[in-house]
């Protein structure tokens, strides 16, 4: 909202300058997002007379004007070549003088225009920044003074702060200058110009009603107060200057006299009103629900198909107006218009709401009733736009002023709401001992608050435009902003300080973020949405949750699976990129929302290493011929196998089942830690289950004891059946002695002159906790191994 | 006799020192130690002819000064050879790059998470991240903001559509979703628009003294600009007890701002509103880039908004069962995001969220 430094200077007493003002209200009322200078730009820019008009020489269209003005004392004149066709004799124009800044922001420099050179400009609307008209030049009114600035003669010479509007959502009575003037009353302890008081007195009783007008309003909750009057004689006409400039300052375009002092006492007082021709309504006024498929022609030219949600002001052929937002093109004030009804209602904040947004149509109106005004204002604000229209004599009276309201608003507004302050209470909760209770009471007083104090108590009655007072805390707050927190001198909390270790999942969460990105992985974000396209890649059988309102419909289901996001990283790498390994740690829907790890590997190089060897010539067994693929299972698992060991999980307890051609579930017992999978060339992926690895993740990691005894190492070879897993060998060689300490693979080959076999190699570590062992016993050992695989698996031993 | 094994030794010694080539050094070698006319040879051979008390106490001086020589012919060869490499370039090139170490990296809000939570973990604060689907009424009624409120306006909500039972969303981890304490089971289900959503779920489960923080995801339904973004990170805290006031909320605050900056921040209080907070403050702090004079990441203004904050409403309280006027407390949000921002100097905040590892892979 804009509010206009020169209107809170004619409401207060403020000598500050605006930059203070600004600085004050954004310390202890509202956000100042920014102070305006209207002048700047308009310098140069002065009011001239036409004094004489003749045709160009060389140019039909164009006229040349001799221009009166006044410069310093002096009486100068500027000859300027003009092209607007309402130009006349004893007009007052705007002048523009060379060097002059419009309000596009370029400079006016003197030009030749077809032999004859210019001087100066004329103005248009457009051009002075206070529209967009450029049809003519804007013509001043002949009381202008000759010589004096634009910017002040259109009362430009103002200077606008901008409040935030979010910031004062609960504060209905601050949409307006005098709310703001109160604050500002308030802060600095001074009194306003204009009193409660004196709104109240406005209040004259009209002697014989000419006319009636029947106000039906259907359903009280949709308007808990309706007020209005019928006023006649009304001369239509443009407003007086200074009011067109109040309003062209504060951003709203000047109509004519009666739309302009509804929106002046709009921007003064905070209540919207409306004014509908009478002629042109036919009968009374009914507030009501719109019907389904009614329609309506706003003042703002478009036409609006209504719900049955929203109110409406009609008359009995239809809707004239949508109440509290917009009236109807058909209903309104124009310069032929004689007798007028005044609206000044108030309505149910929660439907205007809804209509506005439904409808996209924001109006300042909207804007205000939306916030719940207070029921108060629809009198003050009649009041003070009859005695406007009465002031200029541009209308009488001619019916009494209805107010229809329902018992629970006559109810309202006859309560008196008082809060028990306990100054006490008030000094504890803000944590500053130093505040006297002379000092708060005299804040709430200042806000408008009666207060009566007796000892330590205080008894607040609350003003009727203060909706939002309502508990003690609420004048804790109007204590405090006023006073100024930053007065208040900071102190610890005084109290048990319990120890709160970072919870386990914290923890966890931590460690696998360390241990990926040890092993080189980055960590990435991704959005909890995708489309169908990603929704159908995901090989889950349950639902996804969609989204009511998604943005668009790449993001209208909730991620089951971190995957899709990672395959969208990967494709927006792949070209800065050849290799790289991304992982995220986030939450999926399924639809209980679980928090998952996913990873994803990208490479081209295909070395693989067991144990200290290079592998170079080895086929996965029952994959596809894609060789990379082969490189990347194991790269996959070595990650996962990693993970779960770092975790002090035991991953030779593992399961991998291959559910789908390249999916692969990981189980630990019967309980799926998550799976791995080849979505495409050169890619592996896996996903696993943060809650799982949670369960299963060890506590704390027992200490294993060391042999004092040194290790023997022997190797081995056999050719074997390829359909013999090699976790099947490795189990029979683990139960055949106790001093079989770890047996490791370093090779796999496979060979046509294999046939059905292959070639595999392992170390053998032998160890023994008591002694050195002797060469015999391995041997003897050796022997036994050779001859359970023989048997078991028809394995051959090979030799080196 | 020793004075002359003196003399020698400082002339050998002088002489390996000035030596410039190998061929020298082997000269020299000759001409002290050779096994014919070494100077030192000879001495050593003469020593048998020398009186026997004498023997001794020269032939040692004569072994001491052989191998003193020897070791610095050895140590200025090898000198020399280093220097020939040098000068023969064939050394290194030293602008060649090192052994390439794989090292992944952790995303730039998961440090600045783990920095805020550590901070937070040594005021005595328990971290909490909550669920990103909640019901209305935890996000929005329970804080004391009802249907109609116009400060829902404030936050632009994602609804779930898919009619899912709330016990299918509640998790393993307790967050029931719907309201235990009206019979309606229907609260509508949304994308918890800020982690404030956790404080009456968090009241409820437990009696205070409760020190929590809530850091985690959160969504608006808004489109993406630089500086707007649909998905945010939010940091809540809350602190509930019985003497709790406004100055212990201005401390803990600034005891924040102080260890997360790691250096005194100028902070300013400004009202501000929020339904659940009673009275509410949005906190400034001094622009940290351009020390208050006026830049665009300050609007000009000198001053940066960096968290929200205020005394939790009593009707907060009440939503969470808290007998009247029991406790009191303070709770505040800022968005994660931002500090992210700030600490890098990021300009863009859908970069966070882009994948992009040409970003993610400069922290």
């Amino acid at each position: 909202m804009r509010l206009s430094y020169k209107w809170l200077q004619e409401l207060t007493h403020t000598r500050r300058s605006p930059e203070k003002l600004a600085e004050l209200l954004n310390m202890h009322v509202a956000s100042v997002e920014g102070v305006e200078d209207l002048s700047q730009g308009l310098d140069n820019v002065v009011v001239g007379e036409i004094i004489k008009i003749k045709p160009h020489p060389r140019a039909d269209k164009l006229q040349l004007a001799m221009v009166k003005t006044v410069v310093g004392k002096k009486t100068v004149l500027y000859l300027v070549v003009c092209g607007a066709p309402n130009i006349a004799v004893g007009q007052k124009v705007p002048l523009a003088l060379e060097g002059a800044r419009l309000a596009d922001g370029s400079k006016l420099e003197t030009c030749v225009i077809r032999g004859v050179k210019s001087q100066g400009m004329l103005c248009a609307e457009d051009e002075l920044g206070i529209g967009d008209d450029h049809t003519g030049i804007y013509i001043l009114s002949s009381g202008a003074t000759l010589g004096q600035n634009m910017a002040k003669t259109l009362g430009l010479d103002d200077i606008i702060l901008e409040i935030e509007n979010k910031s004062i959502t609960r504060r209905p009575d601050l949409f307006n200058h005098y709310g703001f003037a109160r604050e500002i009353g308030a802060i600095t302890n001074t009194e306003l110009r204009i009193k409660n008081s004196e709104l109240r007195h406005r209040d004259r009783r009209i002697s014989k009603p000419k006319i009636r007008l029947d106000i039906n309003v259907e359903d009280k909750k949709l308007c808990p107060r309706y007020m209005a009057v019928v006023m006649d004689k009304i001369k239509v006409g443009p407003s007086p200057e200074w009011m067109q400039s109040r309003l062209r300052s504060i951003g709203l375009r000047p109509i004519n006299n009666i739309v302009d002092i509804t929106n002046y006492v709009m921007m003064e007082f905070g209540q919207p009103l409306h004014v509908f021709d009478k002629d042109k309504i036919s009968r009374g006024i009914i507030v009501r629900f719109s019907k389904q498929g009614e329609k309506l022609r706003a003042l703002d030219g478009e036409e609006y198909r209504l719900s049955s949600e929203d109110i409406v002001i009609a008359d009995n052929k239809g809707p004239i107006a949508l109440a509290g937002i917009m009236g109807g093109e058909a209903s309104g004030v124009n310069e032929l218009s004689k007798t007028i009804i005044i609206e000044s209602a108030n309505f149910n904040p929660i439907y205007v709401r809804k209509t506005s947004w439904r409808l996209g149509l924001r109006s300042d109106s909207a804007l205000r009733f939306e916030k719940s005004l207070p029921l108060t204002f629809a009198k003050i604000g009649l009041l003070r736009a009859i005695e406007l229209i009465r002031d200029k004599s541009q209308g009488s009276v001619v019916s009494r002023i209805y107010d229809i309201k329902s018992t629970e608003t006559a109810r309202q507004l006859k309560q008196i709401i008082s809060i028990d302050f306990d100054c006490n209470r008030a000094r504890a909760y803000i944590g500053e001992s130093k505040i006297e209770n002379k000092e708060m009471t005299s804040i709430l007083k200042r806000l408008g608050c009666n207060v009566t104090l007796v000892k330590e108590k205080a008894k607040v009655t609350i003003p009727s435009y203060r909706k939002d007072l309502r508990v003690f805390e609420d004048l804790v707050e109007e204590v405090v902003r006023i006073y100024g927190a930053d007065k208040i001198v900071p102190a610890p909390i005084v109290g048990e300080m319990a120890p709160s270790p970072p919870t386990r999942e914290l923890v966890l969460e931590k460690d696998l973020k360390n241990i990926l990105a040890g092993c080189g992985f980055d960590e990435v974000y991704n959005y909890s949405f995708y489309g169908a396209d990603a929704k159908n890649t995901v090989k889950s059988s349950g639902k996804h949750i969609s989204i009511a309102n998604p943005l668009n419909a790449d993001q209208q289901y909730l991620r089951r699976s971190l995957i899709p996001g990672l395959i969208k990283n990967k494709l927006k790498n792949d070209s800065y990129f050849s290799e790289f390994k991304l992982f995220e740690i986030g939450n999926v829907f399924e639809p209980q929302e679980r928090k998952k790890i996913a990873g994803l590997i990208k490479s081209e190089k295909q070395d693989l290493k067991f144990g200290n060897k290079n592998i170079k010539h080895f086929k996965l067994q029952g994959s596809s011929e894609r060789s990379e693929e082969r490189f990347l299972y194991f790269a996959i698992k070595g990650i996962i196998e990693l993970i779960l060991k770092q975790l002090g999980i035991d991953f030779e307890k593992l399961n991998y089942v291959r559910r789908q051609s390249h999916s692969i579930d990981i189980l630990l017992g019967k309980t799926k830690l998550g799976f791995f999978d080849f979505p495409s060339d050169g890619i592996a992926i896996f996903e696993l289950d943060f809650e799982k690895l949670l369960r299963f993740k060890a506590k704390t990691k027992i200490y294993f004891p060391i042999s004092q005894y040194p290790p023997i190492k022997r190797d081995l070879a056999f050719l074997i059946d390829k359909k013999v897993a090699w976790g099947q060998v490795k189990k029979v060689i683990k139960d055949i002695d106790p001093l079989i300490d770890e047996i490791e693979l370093f090779d796999i080959y496979e060979s046509k002159r294999f046939g059905d076999k292959r070639n595999i190699a392992f170390h053998i570590v032998y160890q023994s906790y008591k002694r050195t062992l002797k060469s015999e016993e391995i041997d003897k050992i050796k022997k036994n191994i050779v001859e359970v695989l023989e048997q078991e698996f028809k394995a051959q031993l090979r030799d080196f | 006799m020793e004075n002359k094994i003196e003399r020698l030794q400082k002339y050998a010694l002088e002489e390996i020192k000035n030596a410039k080539d190998k061929d020298t050094l082997d000269t020299i070698w000759r001409k002290y130690l050779g096994r014919k006319d070494g100077t030192l040879t000879k001495i050593l051979r003469g020593i048998k002819d020398l009186d026997k008390d004498q023997r001794p106490k020269v032939g040692s001086a004569a072994n001491t000064v052989r191998a003193k020589i020897e070791a610095h012919i050895d140590m200025r060869g090898k000198s020399l050879r280093q220097g020939q490499r040098a000068d023969k370039g064939e050394l290194l090139d030293v602008t060649l790059p090192g052994k390439h170490i794989e090292f992944g990296h952790l995303h730039p809000s998961t440090q600045m998470r783990e920095r805020v939570a550590q901070i937070f973990i040594s005021l005595g604060f328990e971290i909490l991240e909550g669920n990103e689907i909640v019901s209305d009424y935890y996000n929005f009624e329970a804080l004391n903001i009802p249907q109609g409120h116009p400060a829902r306006d404030m936050w632009d909500t994602f609804y779930i559509k898919t009619r899912i039972n709330a016990d299918q969303i509640a998790d393993q981890r307790g967050y029931i979703s719907v309201n235990p304490r009206s019979n309606q089971r229907k609260s509508a289900l949304l994308l918890r628009t800020h982690t404030s959503a956790m404080q009456v779920k968090v009241m409820e489960e437990r009696e205070p003294p409760i020190r929590v923080c809530v850091i985690g995801k959160c969504f608006r339904h808004e489109a993406t600009d630089a500086s707007h973004e649909h998905t945010l990170y939010q940091i809540e805290g809350f602190v509930v007890d019985k003497h709790i006031s406004i100055a212990n909320l201005i401390y803990t605050l600034k005891s924040f701002l102080r260890s997360l900056f790691q250096t005194e921040v100028k902070t300013r209080l400004r009202p501000s509103y929020f339904p659940f907070t009673e009275p509410s403050f949005e906190v400034d702090i001094e622009c940290l880039n351009c020390n208050k004079s006026g830049c665009s990441a300050c609007s000009h203004s000198g001053w940066m908004e960096i968290l929200g904050c205020g005394m939790i409403h009593p009707h907060v309280f009440k939503a969470a069962g808290y007998p009247k006027g029991a406790y009191t407390g303070f709770a505040f949000g800022a968005g994660l995001d931002r500090l992210v921002m700030l600490r890098h100097k990021i300009d863009d905040v859908r970069w966070l969220h882009s994948g992009d590892l040409r970003f993610i892979k400069q922290f």
